[in-house]
């Protein structure tokens, strides 16, 4: 499955922006109440409204930050079988910056089908696999 | 391979070198999950993909990538009120 990649341009200078990404109180405020710590290593959780099939929460951890460039995030909800990868770029542009954020690992048809597999109590590893690459083509047209 | 239309068993099962058993296993599997259909010609036993069978990890992917996108935006309102 491919990436959710989103670019937007903020006229705020790097440092606000930072700011706004690694402080728990704004990251409550544009993203969700949370118990973030900005310092590689730490895991942290976000909550937000639960609704049907998710209850609202997803545990985190910072995996990279370097200052005013960039954080990296595992990004695992409750609903998710495992984690997925969450990067915030930053870049000074004129007037502003630009900051892209990825969310990336999602597990696509193939993952959809090993889980499958694995549900059903079929074991056999390598033939999951290339059953898995069966439905591959089918992902470019669906996702 | 099965997107591309009705597929007998034994046509699967040669292109994945497995047994025919193991292939009909992984396929019944498959149907009861929704993602291939089965359609019976005869006696032979012919497959295809759903792609509608697909559509919920499809639905759940857009939903996060609107979540992002509204947050996003509200990270832009955020920072435009802290600079007042």
């Amino acid at each position: 499955m491919k990436d959710i990649v989103h670019t937007v341009t903020y006229p705020q200078p790097v440092e606000a922006v930072w700011k706004a990404l690694t402080t728990r109180e704004l990251l409550s405020q544009w993203l969700m109440e949370n118990d973030f710590h900005p310092e590689v290593g730490r895991s942290f959780r976000l909550r937000a409204r639960p609704m049907p099939g998710w209850d609202g929460v997803v545990d985190c951890k910072v995996l990279e930050l370097v200052a005013q460039t960039r954080m990296v995030w595992s990004w695992q909800g409750t609903n998710m079988k495992r984690a997925t990868y969450v990067t915030f770029e930053l870049e000074p542009v004129a007037g502003g910056t630009r900051l892209t954020l990825r969310h990336a690992g999602f597990q696509g048809v193939g993952g959809l089908f090993l889980r499958l597999m694995h549900s059903s109590g079929w074991k056999g590893k390598f033939l999951r696999k290339q059953l898995a690459g069966l439905l591959s083509g089918m992902e470019r047209r669906t996702m | 391979m099965l997107a591309a239309g009705d597929r007998p068993v034994n046509e699967v099962a040669a292109a994945f070198a497995i047994s025919r058993p193991a292939v009909s296993r992984h396929l019944r599997v498959l149907r009861v999950a929704g993602v291939v259909r089965e359609r019976r010609v005869g006696r032979e036993r012919l497959y295809r993909l759903r792609p509608q069978g697909l559509a919920p990890a499809a639905v759940w992917f857009r939903r996060l990538d609107r979540f992002w996108r509204r947050r996003l935006a509200a990270l832009g309102h955020l920072l435009d009120r802290e600079e007042t």
